[in-house]
């Protein structure tokens, strides 16, 4: 029994890392319906922005330069969204699709020639302490724990977002029909620049998070990778099932992981994905797909 | 009308449009091609032939995932998990049971078309950018199948391949290889071409352009997505296969998503559902890491900076086919093949004109 509390108990620590990022694949696929391959590795990117900055900025506070970072990756997406996105939008869907997958080519090569794609450490600002998580054997570092109150209370603040605040419910009128939020007089385009700010802000909030807790890699790509699952599997429009599907995915990787063989992790990510795919491709909370004549 | 057609080689009968060769200037061409290809490895040096065989071996698989993704519509991340399955039938086939070459190259098509049924038949219900969804995570369950079974039987290194024969002849050098491949290429060509000039090659062309109305017109779509798939991951087993014995080792590790992507980029310079876009984009996808090389090392060497990118230019091309996947995309989406018939060729037939003459307005 503690030994499955400890799996649950890793994988949501894991999944709140997938959640972090799937939200970001959600917002921009819901207003933009663009499937953004791109976003995992923006996570890696932030992850070496911060901590070449931490480092060359030695005076600032930590959450001070944690702002700076999410800042440059939301301009960053601001800019790749207007440039490259905005010309295709309404096009066949996989056209955007592709695109992101050549960004994702060239992100990698960002992080390549600007870090040589060495291992980095981020200097953390606070000792992490480590505790056992009740009722199991797992140890945990406060660093992990945190991520997942940062995790949940972002989802928070996003669902109250998308429910209260104006430009929220005009991203959602957006999201809905584009052309009748315009008629409405939305700014359409602005409301989708918002998106991709937003999920650039959430794939920096997860680079630096994961940061927090492991060496920072290329590797962390397969992170990025990992929540693609988590996103499809929750519904690939809906927030809540951003959380939920990465809770799953988490869970099932840290699962197949431990009771298969330590190399199976793919078979509780990218597995359960073709599952879904198979079984239920609109996901769990997602709309189904209408289909025009 | 229909003559005035006829004198500008627009196809005017179905005998017409369904030739392969369609018209004497192209037949020309065809034939300078031919004769080109067939002397390249007798007058240039090793190093060249090398290239072309990279070429002529890309170019196979190329075809299979224009075919697929071109012509059929169906996008797919796919590519680098048909060729490993190819690679690793291929490797079972040839040191299990010591077949040869060409039996082995022609099971590891038929072992792949299989596993592409499968794949079809899984991705009936998915439409649109859920089949880049499906592919993509086909990508890694496959490499993981493949993992476990290299772990089990060869270790990390991977299988060894033997040294193809055909008949008693060895391919080794690389001219042999050259004409070995040229031979699988133009059958390929050949394949590609006249499937597409059939009914399926139509089927598919009304399945990418709209599938509901494809059905509507009788065209079984479903079938017609499994056939696109199983036909072309046949062309994967065996491209896959081939560069297995070229490389001489079969390592899941050879297989990663950047080849997959690397074959798309492939497609969407050159042309999507375009043979000789296919080609193009072959040439240039395969040239593009030499020319990276001489370019850091030789031709811009005086520029300030530039050598601290000489240990970077597996990045600097991987980043520069990624930007050429954008621009490609944003700004002629049939790639390198449109640039050639939608503005040279005709400013070319128009010249001196700036614009085809019409007739009278």
């Amino acid at each position: 029994m503690s030994e499955l509390l400890g799996v649950v108990a890793q994988g949501i620590a894991l999944g709140a890392v997938y959640a972090l990022v799937a939200v970001g694949f959600v917002i921009v696929f819901r207003s933009t319906e663009v499937f953004n391959f791109a976003h995992g590795y923006t996570m890696v990117l932030a992850a070496y922005i911060a901590t070449t900055l931490i480092a060359s900025l030695p005076g600032v506070p930590f959450l001070v330069v944690i702002l700076i970072v999410l800042g440059m990756i939301g301009v960053g997406a601001a800019i790749v969204f207007l440039t490259a996105l905005r010309p295709l939008l309404g096009e066949r869907l996989w056209g955007p699709a592709m695109v992101t997958v050549g960004l994702t080519v060239v992100v990698q090569a960002i992080v390549g020639i600007a870090w040589n794609n060495e291992p980095r450490r981020l200097p953390l600002p606070w000792a992490a302490t480590a505790f056992r998580v009740p009722g199991t054997d797992v140890r945990m570092s406060s660093y992990t724990a945190g991520t997942v109150v940062v995790c949940l209370a972002l989802f928070a603040i996003l669902i109250a977002f998308f429910r209260y605040s104006r430009i929220g419910r005009q991203m959602r009128a957006a999201a809905e029909n584009p052309r009748l939020a315009c008629w409405a007089g939305i700014n359409v385009t602005r409301i989708f620049v918002v998106a991709w700010v937003i999920a650039g802000v959430a794939a920096g909030l997860a680079g630096i998070a994961i940061a927090t807790n492991s060496v920072v890699s290329p590797n962390l790509s397969a992170i990025g990778l990992g929540s693609i699952p988590a996103a499809l599997l929750g519904g690939l429009d809906s927030v809540p099932g951003a959380l939920i599907g990465a809770m799953v995915v988490g869970v099932a990787q840290v699962a197949a992981a431990n009771y298969i063989g330590s190399d199976s992790s793919v078979l509780g990510t990218f597995g359960l994905m073709l599952l879904v795919l198979l079984i239920r491709p609109s996901g769990l909370l997602g709309s189904k797909e209408v289909v025009r004549i | 009308m229909a003559a005035l057609l006829a004198l500008r080689g627009y196809p005017v009968r179905h005998a017409d449009q369904v030739r392969l060769v369609r018209s004497r200037p192209s037949a020309v061409w065809l034939a300078v091609v031919v004769a080109v290809a067939l002397v390249l490895p007798l007058v240039v040096d090793d190093f060249i032939t090398t290239i072309a065989v990279a070429v002529l071996m890309t170019f196979v698989g190329a075809v299979a995932l224009n075919l697929l993704m071109g012509n059929a519509g169906l996008v797919s991340l796919g590519a680098a998990a048909f060729l490993a399955v190819g690679g690793f039938i291929g490797a079972a086939l040839a040191i299990d049971y010591e077949l040869p070459f060409l039996v082995v190259l022609l099971g590891a098509g038929l072992g792949t078309a299989i596993v592409g049924a499968v794949v079809g038949l899984f991705t009936l219900r998915l439409r649109g950018l859920y089949i880049v969804m499906a592919t993509f995570a086909l990508h890694f369950v496959v490499l993981y199948a493949l993992g476990k079974y290299q772990g089990s039987k060869a270790g990390a290194s991977g299988f060894i391949m033997p040294i193809p024969t055909i008949g008693s002849w060895e391919v080794y050098t690389q001219q042999e290889w050259y004409y070995v491949c040229l031979a699988i290429a133009a059958l390929t060509v050949l394949l590609a071409a006249n499937v597409l000039r059939s009914s399926v090659g139509r089927s598919w062309s009304a399945m990418r352009e709209k599938s509901l109305a494809a059905e509507a017109l009788g065209i079984n779509a479903a079938r017609a997505r499994v056939v696109a798939f199983t036909a072309t991951s046949g062309l994967f087993g065996v491209a896959g296969a081939m560069s297995a014995y070229y490389v001489t080792r079969v390592a899941v590790d050879n297989y990663s998503l950047d080849i997959a992507i690397q074959y798309v980029a492939i497609i969407i310079i050159g042309g999507l559902g375009s043979l000789f876009g296919s080609l193009l984009g072959t040439v240039f996808v395969v040239i593009l890491p030499y020319l990276v090389k001489s370019a850091i090392t030789e031709w811009l060497a005086g520029v300030p900076g530039i050598s601290s990118l000489g240990q970077h230019t597996y990045e600097v091309q991987s980043g520069l086919y990624g930007v050429a996947i954008v621009l490609f995309i944003l700004l002629e989406p049939y790639g390198l093949a449109s640039i050639w018939t939608h503005r040279l060729r005709p400013a070319l037939l128009a010249w001196p004109l700036r614009r085809p003459w019409t007739g009278d307005e």
